[in-house]
């Protein structure tokens, strides 16, 4: 490419090169000459090749600079191969560099499936599209500038790594740099992926559209095969905007997704008749429950053994008042257990040691030296370097590398197949002393929410009881509630019974994630009829806040209920712990953590988004009727917000 | 340097219990003493920083004997064989007739202000009521002995206040905010807390 021309033709040539370059799709792709005489003659056939040049060349003063009628541009084909794959939405905050991609999905698209998002940060975009995916289980795509949107974007996207989330990001960029504008040269670079590839796991850069549709494919396959993981797609910007033949036909490839693995049947024996012969097993479940199925599954294996489920809470994996839901008790039930069973458990290490915090730090093992620990994760297949998401190694009996809700049933059957009907009898004694445990629990939490009911600022589990009193004959789902004490309340308060009503956490612990996952799960959840609340915290929210106006803009219902403690109180604690440490006072340790002086208008602030507000609340007796008001609001389609000032957690 | 001491004499406790079984007609300050229960309790059993004070007359004679059965924590266990409910209960006679050091005065009102001062809020919330990072510890906190002990030197993951960050006044006028704060409205009272 560099030696073909130096003069105004280069874009032809390159167009050149990107025809002659691809390699399955190079009898394709000759249509794409974008050359005036190609054009007239109606035929692109045979005319690839360097005299082309020439020919354009003299074309260019007063050249046509319209897409004649019998051509299209690239990126109307990325629309169709990007349609293939079934995206409902694409976020984006608008950048030059996929202009052409841009101006395809509005037209050529239609603006339908996918529609487009308009974000006010990428962080926000990719957030969304985080929220998106585990509230309807598909992934959306998101497009970035190559260089400063992706910046922007990378936080987003490790904490969708972390959560094994899939995003689909396209970057633009213009590769040529014989060819880019003066703000092109900020916003090119040589390899665009780069900066995030150690958090994502795939990427690719097309260089012609038949690479761009497998590529696009591939990509997809990638991202939802697990674990899966954002994967990225840089987009060159004259690949996106030049133009290519009507006559041409590109292939769209087929979409396959894999049938994921299951345990090795053996394995599975093995691990079922230790479940079935332990006197104190327990199932621990992270980031398992993949689809609407997990949630049941988990349940036929509980019962079955009449095991007690620690629901470690990245995904919807058990109902929260099932008499087997013992989460709230978990080091307890490690201690004494003879069997535990990991189920996508990201930190095995930390479920069965502790680690002491203090100046010192010290690590002790909880569980009993004789407990056999088997794990069932993707985890095992497929873990990448630098980032330490995979946390700290957990000897382990037996490992087995596979999907856990695939490898759900089989185990089941082994399980149900290996009790003998005394054996049963046994189980059922335990699952009643285990039923007794679990009123007993759920009896303290509500005696623990009436403490400091009445207190001001309202106690987080006077917040929780007024939504959940509000939101229960809905059809409700809580979107986020991230840092808000990571939904404790509302997970001992609530019935959790559908396996859409939780959604996790943002999985790499970047704050911000909560209020754009909302959103994004809002959309997911409005498709569906769904109620949306999010128990929304105001550190997380000035990070990019100005994601309340896409959900007005788009009409996003969204009940917004804010744990405002006025402070980024997680850090202050740690702030804290090295004074406490250090022994220097804890007086000051406020300076640098909190969110006062002046104390942040929330209310004002969404309602200058164009959205419903209210607040701050800091009388409990205000709170119910506020939600009622906001409730009837996101009723009629709209997201809404009342800012309640909240105890610190 | 008090925990120095003890931990010097911890040695001492080892091998201190069969020693005291044969002594079960001693007083309780010896039978204290021969168990190695001063090692850690202290020569008064009002505390050191390896263990709580236990002159508290509201450990009662139950509670007092399980934890001398079953401890948590770094206490050693000690069976019937080695140390009799009777010496227990001989002990324990001892210790309430010595008493838990007087608790500085505490101002309910300062101790509010102290406790947000001092973070104890960041962690068990504004009216020590608890969650995640940190349990209940209000209306009712634990007594006295025990609780200074434990603000002192946590054995979990509570950072420790020294007398230096947190006087022992400080910390009483704090116990009186914790034991000021209103009981809970009993929970069948509460509709929105129904099951
Ligand atoms: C090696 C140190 C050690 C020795 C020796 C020891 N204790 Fe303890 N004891 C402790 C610690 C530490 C605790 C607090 C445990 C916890 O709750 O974490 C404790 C707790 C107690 C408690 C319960 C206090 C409460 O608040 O519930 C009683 C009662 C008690 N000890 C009595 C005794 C008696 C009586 C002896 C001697 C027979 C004794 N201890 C010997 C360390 C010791
Ligand atoms: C960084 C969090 C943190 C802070 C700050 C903190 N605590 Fe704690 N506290 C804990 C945790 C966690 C526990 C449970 C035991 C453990 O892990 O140490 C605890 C336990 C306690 C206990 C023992 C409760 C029991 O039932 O045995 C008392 C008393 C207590 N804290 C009082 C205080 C006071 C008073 C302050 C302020 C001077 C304070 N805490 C500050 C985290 C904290």
């Amino acid at each position: 490419m560099a030696d073909s021309d130096r003069d105004d033709t280069t874009s032809t040539a390159r167009r050149e090169f990107l025809q002659t370059s691809a390699i399955a799709g190079a009898a394709a792709l000759v249509g794409a000459a974008g050359t005036a005489a190609a054009q007239t003659a109606g035929s692109a056939a045979g005319q690839s090749g360097a005299g082309e040049a020439s020919a354009a060349a003299d074309a260019h003063v007063g050249d046509v600079q319209v897409l004649r009628s019998n051509e299209r541009s690239g990126s109307d084909y990325m629309v169709d191969v990007l349609k293939s794959l079934d995206f409902d939405y694409f976020c984006a905050n608008p950048a030059s560099s996929f202009r052409g991609l841009h101006e395809s999905l509005i037209n050529y698209g239609g603006n339908q499936s996918p529609e487009l998002i308009t974000c006010c940060h990428e962080e926000s975009s990719v957030a969304m599209a985080h929220g998106y995916y585990k509230a309807s289980g598909k992934p959306l795509a998101v497009m970035a500038h190559g260089t400063v949107g992706l910046q922007h974007a990378a936080m987003a996207l490790y904490n969708a790594w972390c959560d094994r989330v899939p995003v689909y990001m396209i970057l633009g960029n213009h590769n040529d740099a014989a060819l880019r504008r003066a703000a092109e040269w900020y916003h090119g670079v040589q390899d665009a992926a780069l900066m995030v590839r150690d958090f994502t796991k795939w990427d690719d850069t097309p260089w012609s559209l038949t690479h761009f549709a497998e590529s696009a494919v591939r990509a997809y396959k990638i991202a939802l095969t697990p674990p899966m993981a954002p994967v990225v797609l840089t987009l060159d910007g004259h690949l996106q905007e030049d133009p290519i033949s009507k006559s041409e036909q590109l292939p769209i490839p087929k979409l396959t997704l894999p049938v994921l693995p299951q345990g090795d049947s053996g394995a599975v024996e093995e691990t079922a008749r230790w479940l079935v012969e332990a006197e104190s097993p327990v199932l621990v479940a992270d980031r398992y429950a993949r689809t609407p199925a997990g949630m049941g599954l988990l349940v036929e294996l509980a019962e079955a053994l009449q095991a007690p489920v620690i629901d470690q809470g990245s995904r919807m994996n058990f109902p929260s008042r099932h008499p087997l839901n013992h989460t709230w008790s978990a080091r307890a039930l490690v201690a004494e257990a003879d069997m535990i069973l990991g189920l996508e458990v990201v930190d095995f290490w930390s479920t069965v040691n502790s680690l002491r915090d203090q100046l010192h730090r010290s690590a002790s093992r909880v569980a009993r030296p004789d407990a056999k620990l088997v794990s069932i994760t993707t985890g095992d297949l497929y873990v990448r370097a630098n980032y330490q998401d995979f946390r700290r190694m957990q000897e382990v009996d037996i490992a087995i590398a596979a999907d856990a809700e695939a490898t759900l049933p089989s185990l089941i059957e082994a399980v149900r197949r290996l009790i003998s009907r005394g054996r049963r009898r046994e189980l059922e004694a335990r699952g009643e002393r285990l039923a007794e445990a679990h009123r007993q629990s759920a009896e303290r939490f509500r005696q623990g929410a009436a403490v400091a009911w009445d207190a001001s600022p309202v106690s987080t589990a006077r917040l929780t009881a007024e939504i959940g009193n509000q939101i229960k004959d809905e059809d409700w789902a809580l979107v986020s509630s991230y840092y808000s004490d990571a939904g404790t309340w509302p997970r001992k308060l609530w019935n959790f019974d559908k396996p859409y009503q939780w959604l996790g956490h943002a999985g790499g612990g970047g704050i911000g994630y909560g209020a754009p996952a909302a959103v994004g799960a809002a959309l997911a959840n409005r498709d569906m009829g769904r109620f949306s609340v999010a128990i929304q915290t105001d550190g997380d929210l000035m990070y990019a806040p100005g994601v309340l106006w896409t959900a007005a803009h788009h009409r996003i219902p969204l009940l917004s209920v804010m744990n405002n403690n006025r402070a980024y109180h997680m850090e202050l604690m740690h702030v804290q712990r090295m004074c406490n440490a250090r022994n220097r006072g804890i007086d000051r340790a406020r300076i640098g953590s909190e969110l006062v002086d002046p104390n942040i208008d929330f209310a004002r602030m969404a309602q200058g988004l164009g959205i419903h507000a209210e607040g701050p609340i800091t009388n409990p007796a205000d709170l119910g009727p506020a939600i009622r008001r906001a409730m009837a609001v996101v009723k009629r389609g709209e997201p809404a917000l009342v800012d309640v000032v909240t105890q610190v957690r | 340097m008090r925990a120095l001491v003890a931990s010097g004499m911890l040695v001492l406790a080892m091998h201190s219990g069969p020693a005291a079984a044969q002594a079960s007609n001693d007083d309780g300050a010896a039978l204290l003493a021969r168990s190695g229960c001063t090692a850690c309790h202290g020569a008064d059993g009002r505390g050191t920083a390896l263990a709580p004070g236990i002159t508290d007359s509201s450990l009662d004679l139950e509670r007092f004997i399980a934890a001398v059965r079953a401890p948590r924590g770094t206490m050693p266990a000690y069976a019937p064989g080695v140390l009799s409910d009777d010496d227990i209960e001989t002990i324990r006679d001892h210790l309430v007739a010595v008493g838990p050091q007087t608790r500085p005065a505490g101002n309910a009102q300062a101790g509010g202000e102290r406790y947000e001062r001092v973070g104890c809020y960041s962690c068990h919330s504004n009216q020590g009521q608890g969650v995640m990072h940190g349990p209940r510890i209000a209306p009712s906190p634990i007594r006295w002995e025990r609780f200074t002990w434990y603000v002192r030197q946590p054995s979990g993951q509570m950072p420790p206040y020294s007398e230096v960050v947190l006087s022992e006044s400080e910390l009483s006028d704090i116990y009186a905010f914790l034991e000021s704060r209103p009981q809970p409205r009993p929970v069948g009272e509460l509709p929105l807390l129904a099951p």
